[in-house]
């Protein structure tokens, strides 16, 4: 068994009246893909924003390696080691693919170390290599998260949150980011992965957690889940 | 062929008559330091020696020389003009300063002139007698000599930031356009202590205002000529300057971008986003502090008049006619708004009235130019919005932005 690196244990997050997320509650462990899927507006995002700290849960508890972190303010998480790749990859339009990636590392000193990581994104995707030079907002779709994700990976994280990285891209550059994800556990790091393309990823993913209106209604391993009537029927259609 | 040749001698020809005029001008100048249109050319070649290619050497050597010769010389013998630059550099540090709060990090900072009006104050109650009001002559014989001024410059950068910090800390926590309205409500409320604050304790003396304000005074030389305090403001000018830019240009002013792109992605980068709007606001707020103890030096009279609405919005309009987040469009900008208010438009007024007087033409004094500033100054913003919304000289992500959007257009329409 490894190490629980992230867990949830009965978190509750409101945007004022609107209760998101209910009794939330899963576990992470180190140099897993977990996958969270569910429908539009089942809670995935929110859940992503309050593990980051971008929301504050009411109730419940955040624990990062094995300290309780809600409350905690986004710019320490970083610091501790979570990347949060947010939904619509949120990219710098007007900053250059190397400076989107030097904000990643912002949280960072060592200008060696920065350095360090940009050579290790660019080898992991050579296309944002060749378009060092260009404006973040006039990346194709698919470069886009490539930068999203390299950006993420600026900042030595421990566990990376990515939101649904395959919107709105071609069925090839799907593939490729599924392929960049499978890589990246295979050198250790910890994903969790939020997907309306619940086949693909339950494939890849070592566990997943099924949300509905802000519950999590069904667990199991990704094999496991794949197998499930329900899930058959509800995602993958 | 022969149309691509012509062009290049075309070129050419504009290029020599930029020369011309970079050099021409300066000299002009100091020749016929009274004339106004030859004031208004040698503003112009000074901005065409920024924007014209050449040698930075050359243009380094034509600026100084401008700057630390033709202007002072100039200024002896007209100090009318000498005035106006003054004022120039002025506004153009102020118009740095709030740059960096609008242009760098985004935030709309209407109350501006309030910290401007705390660091004249500030000055003010300390080099006149005002500060005896509070401490017994028997203590210490105030106004304070104008040695202290110096001192008072970075004490009223950190005074005036200080309360930036304290302004900005539980407001730029909230979202969208709250930190506006709370400026705004801070300039006036700051404009209104200065005129109540006369009684039980006088502190400001209310609408009379505080005077005579001691200048600047070094190695025992009084500096109360237009041309020290031209000195003066260049130098602190280039302080600002160098500081704005650096900033700029550090992870901090990338932090900034970030923030000003999206907010959210800007979180998500771990960037700490209150703490760096704190240092927008403060760092501004700082810059204008500083020039408030300058212009109470040099007025040697501040009265709460002079920090109105009306001056916050001026000091805005020069950053939007500019070109928000560009240091030297910004400069640019407080030139154009300063010589409109205080030499074109009186020109005109005066030239209109000659005309009636001899009977020319008659123009009733209900539409005297002078009167209308406000209006020819929403004109122009209103014109500026229409025609270049980004401002005359528009940051270069902004444009470098837009030629994107353009390529990217065409791209689509071809395809
Ligand atoms: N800022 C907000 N204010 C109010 N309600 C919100 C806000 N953001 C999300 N919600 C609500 O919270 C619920 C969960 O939203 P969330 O964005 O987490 O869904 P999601 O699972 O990520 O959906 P999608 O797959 O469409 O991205 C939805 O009902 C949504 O309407
Ligand atoms: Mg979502």
């Amino acid at each position: 068994m490894s190490k629980t690196i992230l867990q949830l244990e009965n978190v509750n997050t409101y945007y004022g009246k609107i209760h998101a997320l209910k009794d939330v509650s899963f576990e992470v462990n180190e140099g897993e893909i977990v996958t969270l899927i569910g429908s539009n507006g089942a809670g995935k995002t929110t859940t992503l924003k309050t593990i980051s700290a971008l929301l504050k849960p009411a109730n419940g508890n955040v624990v990062y390696m094995g300290k309780k972190v809600n409350g905690s303010a986004p710019h320490l998480l970083t610091i501790e080691g979570i990347a949060h790749v947010p939904e619509g990859r949120k990219i710098f339009p007007r900053l250059t693919v190397e400076e989107n990636l030097e904000m990643g590392a912002f949280s960072l000193k060592s200008q060696e170390r920065i350095k360090r990581n940009k050579d290790y994104v660019f080898e992991l995707f050579p296309r944002l290599l060749e378009r060092r030079k260009q404006k973040g907002g006039t990346l194709s779709g698919g470069e886009q998260q490539m930068l999203a994700m390299g950006r993420g990976l600026m900042c030595d994280p421990k566990i990376m949150l990515l939101d649904e990285p395959s919107m709105g891209l071609a069925p090839m550059m799907i593939q490729t980011v599924f392929d960049i994800i499978k890589k990246l556990r295979s050198e250790g790091m910890t994903i969790l992965l939020v997907e309306q393309n619940a086949g693909k990823a339950l494939k890849l993913a070592n566990k997943g957690y099924v949300l509905q209106t802000g519950s999590v209604i069904l667990s199991g391993t990704g094999a496991e889940l794949l197998k499930n009537d329900m899930v058959r029927e509800a995602y993958l259609g | 062929m022969d149309t691509i040749k012509n062009y290049f001698r075309l070129i050419k020809e504009k290029q020599l008559i930029q020369l011309v005029l970079i050099f021409l001008a300066p000299i002009l100048f100091y020749l016929f330091s009274k004339s106004s249109i030859i004031f208004l050319l040698f503003l112009a070649s000074l901005f065409l020696l920024y924007r014209i290619r050449l040698d930075m050497k050359i243009k380094g050597i034509v600026a100084l020389l401008d700057l630390l010769l033709i202007i002072p010389l100039a200024g002896l013998e007209n100090s009318y003009y000498l005035g106006i630059i003054t004022q120039i550099v002025i506004y153009a540090v102020l118009a740095i300063g709030l740059n960096v709060v609008i242009g760098f990090a985004g935030l709309l900072d209407l109350g501006y002139v309030g910290f401007y009006a705390v660091g004249a104050y500030l000055y003010a109650f300390f080099a006149t007698s005002q500060a005896n009001n509070v401490i017994p002559e028997s203590i210490y014989q105030f106004p304070l000599s104008g040695n202290w001024f110096w001192l008072f410059l970075p004490l009223a950068l950190i005074v005036s930031a200080g309360m930036g910090v304290l302004l900005g800390l539980p407001v730029l926590r909230l979202k969208g356009d709250y930190l506006a309205i709370v400026t705004l409500g801070f300039a006036e409320i700051i404009r209104i202590i200065l005129n109540n604050a006369d009684k039980p304790i006088n502190l400001t003396n209310g609408p009379k205002g505080l005077t005579p304000v001691k200048p600047p005074e070094i190695f025992g030389i009084v500096m109360n000529q237009p041309i020290h305090f031209y000195f003066i403001v260049l130098v602190l000018f280039v302080i600002v300057f160098i500081s704005a830019y650096r900033l700029d240009h550090s992870r901090i002013g990338r932090a900034w971008a970030a923030i000003r792109e999206d907010e959210l992605a800007a979180r998500t980068m771990g960037i700490p986003l209150v703490r760096m709007k704190l240092l927008a606001f403060a760092t501004g707020a700082g810059f204008a502090g500083m020039m408030g103890v300058v212009f109470a030096a040099r007025q040697t009279f501040v009265d709460p008049s002079s920090f109105g609405f009306m001056e916050s919005i001026g000091i805005l309009a020069m950053v939007i006619m500019g070109g928000m987040g560009n240091i030297r469009g910004v400069i640019v900008g407080a030139a154009a708004v300063v010589i409109l208010q205080l030499h074109l438009l009186k020109e005109l007024s005066t030239f209109l009235t000659q005309l009636s007087v001899s009977g020319i033409l008659y123009i009733p004094s209900q539409l005297d130019p002078a009167k209308y500033e406000k209006l020819v100054f929403g004109l122009i913003l209103i014109l500026m919005c229409v025609f270049r919304p980004k401002g005359l000289m528009p940051a270069k992500r902004t444009m470098e932005l837009i030629k994107g959007f353009r390529k990217k257009l065409t791209k689509e329409s071809l395809s």
